[in-house]
Formats: C-alpha cells, structure tokens, sequence
C-alpha cells in the first residue's frame, strides 16, 4: 500500500563543526562545513583560537629578545622567521653579515626546511588515513635534525640562534661531519617516506583532482610558496628574489601542473630533495673559518627610523616582515606576513564542491602552523 | 606598563653611555683613553637625531611616473624604500583616490600589480593611522607600496576585496586589531579576537599590555598554591 | 570506593538452629567456615600477597588495585594547542616512547583520563578547553604542558590569552618549559602515576 504524503520529505542541508579540537594535528582550528549528503556546500573558517598578540608584544621587546618571539610564531620552520627578522633589522641598520654566517644561516635554514617538510609528510600520511606510519618515519627524521640544532643552538625547538649581524656564537667543531651524516639518514627516510605514499593507490585516489587552484586564483588569493608553485607559478623566493647567499647555490624548482591535493605533495617531495642537495653545496662552499658577526657590530641595536619588508622562502610560503622603526631600540610596528594566513584564506574557494572528507586533505595540504595563522 | 616612545629610550641610552671609559690603572692612563675617545665616533646630539627617515625620491622613469599616468588626476607622494636588496617605489595616496589607484595598478598592462602580498595596519598616533599595501607583479617583476592615511575620528577605507581576493582576511584582522572600517567588505566580523571582546583594539598604542597577576594556583587541588597575596 | 578485602567484619554467629534430620553433623558450620575464610589475611609490605593468603587466591587492597590499574594505563587526549603539542607528539613518537607506560593518545574526550593541555590557552579558547574537560569522564587528571599553560608563559602580557589554564580548570602536575623536553614530559607523567598511587582511596 503506497501512503499518499501532500509533501515531499524535506531535505535540509547539516552543518558540521569540525571544532577546535580535532584528531587532525594541525593546531586549534576551527571550521563549519554545510554538507549536502556528503557534498561540501559551504565553509566557515574560524581561527583566532591561537591568538597570542606576538606583533603586540614584539613591539615591547628589543630586537634581540624578539628573535624568541619570532621562533614561537612559526613553529615548525623557527630559521625562517628568525632569518627575516634578522634581515630587517639588519637592512634598517646597514649591517653587512659576514660569509661564514651567511653559509650556516642558509645550512640551518634548509635543514629546518627539511624537518618542516617531514612533519608535513607525517600529518599528512594521517589525514589520507595511514594511521601513525608516516609520523613514526617523520619522527625518526626530525629527530636527527633535532639533535644537529640541539648542539649547535642548545635548544629542540625554539632556537633563537640567529642574531642581529650574524650568529649567537661558532658552531660545533664536528658540525660538517654532523650534517653529512644527517643528510645521508635524510635521504633515506625521503626515500622510504616516498616509497610508503607517493605511488600508494589509496593515497593517490585520495588526493588526485582534489582542490584543484588554477594559476589564476592562486595569484588572485595570495597564495605562496608549495600552493603556488603546485598550480604552475613558477615562482621561489630563494631564486627569483634572492636574499642571503642563494644566489650562489644551483637548485631546480618543482613546479606542479594540476594544482591539487597531489601536486602540492609531490613538490614538497621535490623540494625535500632540492634542500638537500642546496645543503650540500653550502657545505663544499662553507668558509672553514671566518668571524660570524661582523668587527663593528654596534653593542645596543638601535635602528634608525624608517621601514622595510623584508620575505624569505619558508617551507610554507612567503614568510614576510615589514617593521616600521622610529628609531630606538625596539619595533614601532612589526608585522608578520604568514603564508599559512594568506593560504588558508583560500580554503573557502577551494573546498566547495567537494566532498567532506576531501576537506581534510585540502586542509592538510596547507600545512598550516595555527601560530603563524593567529600570531 | 604603557609603551615606551623612541624620546625615552634615548634619553636613557644617552645618560648611561657619555660617560668616558674608565681608564685602566696599569697601563698609560691618558693614551688609550684619548685614543678611544678619538675612536668613538661623535655621538650626534639628540636634537639632530632623525625622527623620520628622509625621504629620497623616486628616480626619473620609475612606476610611480607610470602609475601617475595610468591614474590621471590623482595627488601622490612618491618616496623609496628600502626591501631585502634594494629599494622599492612606495606612494603614498589620499582615501577617495584609493580605489582608483589600486585598479590602475592591477588592470594597467604596463603595472599588472596582481599580487597583494601583504596589507598591514600601522598606528602613528597624531598622525592617524595608515593602511599599508604591499603589491608585486609576477610578470613584469616590480613592486609598489600603496599606503594611505586615515585620521582617528573617520577610520574608514575602502575595501580592495573586489581586485585583490587576498585582502578580505587582512582586512578583518586590520579591522580588528586596529579599528579601521573597510567600507565595502562583504564580511567584516571578527577574525582574530573573540566576539565577545572586540570593544578595544589591541594594536593601537594607547591600548597597554596587561599586568601578570599576583599569585598562581588558585585552583590547585587541595588548595596546595594558597599563600600570601 | 569500596574497599571489601581489609574492613570486613562479621559478627559471631548465635547458636544455629540444628540441621533437619537426616544431615549429618559437620564439624563447622557453614557461616564459621566463611567467617574464616573472610577474615583478611595481615598484610607484610615487601612480601607477595599470594604467599600469605590462601594458595590459589590473591588478595590485595582494591584502591591499590585500582590506582595501579589507573596509572599503568593513563589514555591521554591529545589536546595539542600550540608549540608545545610538537614536542609532545615526539613524545609519543618510538624515540621516547610513552606507549611503554600505556600511555595511548586518543583523540576523544570521553575515552580518555589525561587531558595535556600543550600550549597557550586564550579567551577565545577557553571554554572549548573547559567544554572538553567537562566532557571526560572521571576519573580524570590534567598534565599543564609547558609555561604557557602554566601561568601564560611568554605571552602572559597579552590581554586576550588567559594567564594559566589553572583559571579553569584545576591542574594536577604543570611541566615547566618553554617548551618542555620530551623527558620532561615523561617526568611529569611520572609524577602523575606517583600522585595517583598516592591519593588513591579518595
């Protein structure tokens, strides 16, 4: 017997609140997803629950105290942060830094590029479902690098080891040893980490033609860095607007064709083996012995006033710096140009249409640090 | 604890540094004190110390000169700044004209300015506050720093949202952090602050940090942290 | 909490009505007979129980029971805010291992015991920290990772971050560092296994 209804039944759209606290380790994030069935139809980013005021308490901390304020922005790539800072304050005072500082400023920074990328093949192995594999193989990687910046900086994670001029102090004695001998456990952990997805039929169902950005909208939303270059921009800081001594390394750039979820891991992938062979290079060419702050460096750092943006390549984007001086010893204005800020403002654009678990590969394929998101 | 402006500071660097070295009593005390003092460079007085960076203008055939054509009738200041190598052609622009410029900017073929890469808000405090746009040009390899200026009593400048997509979540934070109403966004809630506070603006100078409360540990178990306050 | 083995006391039985006809007598009545086996063997700290009370039965004080079983096996909810949630996931990485503890991160508040609360708590956060604290069953402890969750650590000046997650909900061991080492961390769950076995019983 077939019931007479007077009404279809009504079919609403449900919001889901992916809330701030979610097994998906990337920090407190919040977004609400309006679902259709299983369609995306809309989402709402909420962010500011890692709101900390760092530009604010930056402005009250002199330039040598801001560089631990730096490191805890960003706190997966710390040497980026630290390096542009560094770099303003040291365009603002025409400060020259000496060779041998410049070479294992660009050693430590790559290799932190490295330990950066390896968290992101490890929390991105578990939104595509691998449970904890990825992350132990990271972790055996990061930990390597870890204990190189441990001797040289003293500390695991927040180093403070860059300093207006130069360097705080002389690396190790062993420390080219040291890195060779982690640059050769590196390349087998990108090896097996390689082995474990890239060519993994699941992993690549889940991330092939998954939110897809043309070159186009990648510009428009002001996207940098991995995003950029996977939706075909071929476009790195390091090559294109030098800073330092890249200029002086040859290292390919791995530019993406289809701008999804795929691309941005497979140049990442690339660019873990590019850091590696910049790292090497920067070693052959290290000075053996050198000052590592220059001989008139002044004893109180007191710009004089004025501004400047100063950017480096950090494994998430373009990390940029714009201090505004009035002289004095401490920052008028102080603003951290994040790339995970400026990435995730696309998630909107990017994930509607999609289904709702491929909102979490979009979203793990930002690889963003909530830090540098809320500051 | 209110921020320290730049005149404090000096005067305290000023007071603890003019002293002369002490001279040491082994060694000739004349010679290396007079040598150190012929050394140190003059300390300049605190009168002729620059508040303001001076500002150098543009050279002849920069983007200023192809922006001013690409928007006709629009009065700008033009003066350099400094980047990571080099110098970049900052302009310096009145609110109403904004829009207008920010358009020429992106749709001149000779400019293309289609990137935002970075838009901050800074607070000078008698001189207003200042909205700071930093562009770049993908094809064509130059940058242009926008800036306008906005007086406290009418915080408001137009939102760029429409050319720039990247500017809808710098705007909120401006808004939020500073107060500056971008008149013409779709979205302007709070981005960065929770809903509930978002009467003061934290990153405007007259907005101090707070004081770190006394004593820890109210809610121990056990009232272990209970003590003298 | 009941505690069956140690305070069990039985009354002397009055004389019992004698069995109907056709049992036969027995040296003991029943309810003696339980009461011997009831009566709790003492308890010498140092030696095994199993060779005090009778073969075959362990007896041990259920709140020692218990706060072992609680301690060896504490599921933590990862409650990774900021800087400190990275080196409190190398914690569970197999470089220092905390599975050999029991230790297990879980991602749900209702399963877990543990909440490590790793990283700056703001205002904004606040009541999702005290929603999820209020969500874990009890019983439940909480481990403040790192100076900012102990009293807002470097971002103490800010007035949007919340000086200490002490301010909401109550905290059983705070981990100084900024951020702490992963043996640090492993010290502080330690000394949380130590408290449980110490306050076991309330």
């Amino acid at each position: 017997m077939v019931l007479e209804q007077d009404h279809a039944l009504e079919v609403v759209d449900m919001a889901i609140n992916m809330g701030p606290q979610h097994p998906s380790t990337h920090g407190v994030f919040r977004m609400v997803l309006v679902v259709d069935g299983e369609k995306v139809v809309d989402v709402t980013p909420h962010i500011g629950y890692m709101h900390r005021g760092g530009e604010k308490l930056m402005e009250a901390m002199d330039f040598r105290q801001g560089i631990g304020f730096a490191d805890r922005t960003e706190y997966l790539a710390q040497f980026s942060a630290e390096l542009a800072y560094v770099m303003a304050v040291e365009r603002l005072m025409g400060i020259e830094v000496p060779e041998r500082a410049e070479y294992i400023r660009v050693i430590l920074t790559e290799m932190n590029r490295l330990s950066s990328h390896f968290m992101f093949m490890g929390a991105f192995g578990i939104d595509s479902g691998l449970f904890g594999t990825s992350f132990t193989y990271a972790f055996r990687e990061r930990e390597a690098l870890q204990d190189v910046f441990e001797e040289v900086s003293g500390d695991r994670l927040m180093y403070a080891y860059f300093r207006v001029g130069g360097l705080a102090w002389e690396v190790t004695d062993n420390f080219t040893q040291r890195v060779h001998e982690v640059l050769r456990g590196t390349q087998q952990g990108i090896r097996d980490l390689d082995d474990l997805m890239t060519h993994n039929e699941i992993f690549m169902a889940r991330c092939q033609n998954i939110g897809a950005f043309t070159a186009k909208q990648a510009i428009a939303n002001g996207m940098s860095g991995p995003l950029l270059r996977a939706s075909g921009v071929n476009w790195d800081l390091r090559r294109d607007e030098p800073y330092s001594v890249y200029d002086r390394f040859k290292f390919q750039i791995p530019v993406g064709n289809y701008g999804d979820v795929y691309d941005r891991y497979l140049v990442r992938l690339e660019e873990m083996r590019q850091s590696v062979s910049i790292i090497e290079q920067a070693l052959e060419q290290l000075p053996p012995e050198g000052p590592i702050v220059p001989e008139k460096m002044p004893r109180r750092l007191r710009t004089p006033p004025g501004e400047v943006y100063t950017k480096v390549e950090s494994p998430r984007g373009e990390w940029g710096v714009y201090l505004v001086s009035k002289g004095g010893d401490k920052p008028y204005r102080m603003k951290m140009r994040s790339p995970s800020f400026c990435n995730l403002s696309a998630l909107r654009e990017m994930t509607i249409g999609q289904f709702l678990a491929d909102a979490v590969m979009i979203l793990g394929s930002m690889d963003i640090v909530l830090g540098c998101v809320d500051r | 604890m209110t921020l320290p402006d730049g005149q404090e500071q000096e005067a305290e660097g000023g007071a603890g540094e003019a002293p002369a070295t002490p001279p040491s009593p082994e060694a000739a005390a004349e010679k290396p004190a007079a040598k150190a003092a012929a050394e140190r460079p003059a300390r300049p007085a605190k009168e002729a110390e620059p508040k303001e960076a001076p500002r150098v203008a543009p050279p002849a055939g920069s983007i200023n000169e192809t922006l001013a054509a690409a928007a006709p009738g629009v009065a700008m200041t033009a003066y350099m700044v400094p980047g990571t190598r080099g110098e970049s052609v900052a302009v310096e622009v009145s609110r109403d004209d904004l829009v207008a410029v920010m358009t020429a900017a992106r749709d001149d073929a000779r400019l293309s300015l289609d990137y935002l890469r970075c838009l901050s808000g800074v607070d000078w405090q008698e001189e207003g506050l200042e909205v700071v746009y930093h562009l770049w040009s993908f094809s064509k390899f130059h940058a242009l720093t926008v800036k306008t200026r906005v007086g406290y009593d009418d915080p408001t400048v137009p939102s760029v949202t429409a050319l720039y997509p990247a500017a809808d979540w710098h705007e909120r934070e401006t808004r939020d952090m500073f107060g500056i109403n971008f008149a013409g966004h779709h979205n302007l809630v709070p981005l960065l602050l929770p809903d509930d506070m978002t009467d003061h603006f934290p990153l405007r100078k007259d907005n101090p940090l707070q004081e770190i409360e006394e004593w820890q540990g109210e809610n121990l178990r056990d009232g272990a942290g209970e003590g003298e306050e | 909490m009941a505690q069956i083995a140690s305070e069990v006391t039985t009354s002397t039985p009055e004389k019992v009505e004698s069995a109907p006809a056709g049992v036969p007598e027995r040296a003991q009545t029943g309810i003696e007979r339980e009461q011997e086996l009831l009566t709790p063997a003492p308890f010498t700290p140092g030696t095994p129980l199993y060779r005090q009370g009778l073969p075959g039965i362990m007896q041990m004080p259920v709140d020692l029971l218990l706060a072992g079983c609680r301690e060896s096996s504490l599921w933590p909810m990862t409650f990774g805010l900021a800087c400190c949630a990275v080196e409190m996931i190398a914690t569970f990485m197999p470089n220092h291992d905390l599975d050999r503890f029991g230790i297990v991160p879980w991602p749900s508040p209702r399963q877990s015991d543990v909440m490590i609360v790793s990283g700056t708590v703001t205002k904004k956060m606040a009541p999702a920290v005290k929603l999820l604290y209020e969500q874990m069953p009890n019983p439940k402890w909480v481990i403040s990772m790192g100076a900012c969750a102990t009293n807002g650590g470097p971002y103490t000046r800010y007035d949007r971050v919340l000086q200490g997650v002490d301010k909401i909900i109550p905290v059983d061991v705070y981990v100084p560092g900024c951020p702490p080492r992963p043996e640090a961390l492993l010290d502080g769950f330690l000394a949380l296994q130590k408290k449980i076995m110490e306050e076991r019983g309330r």
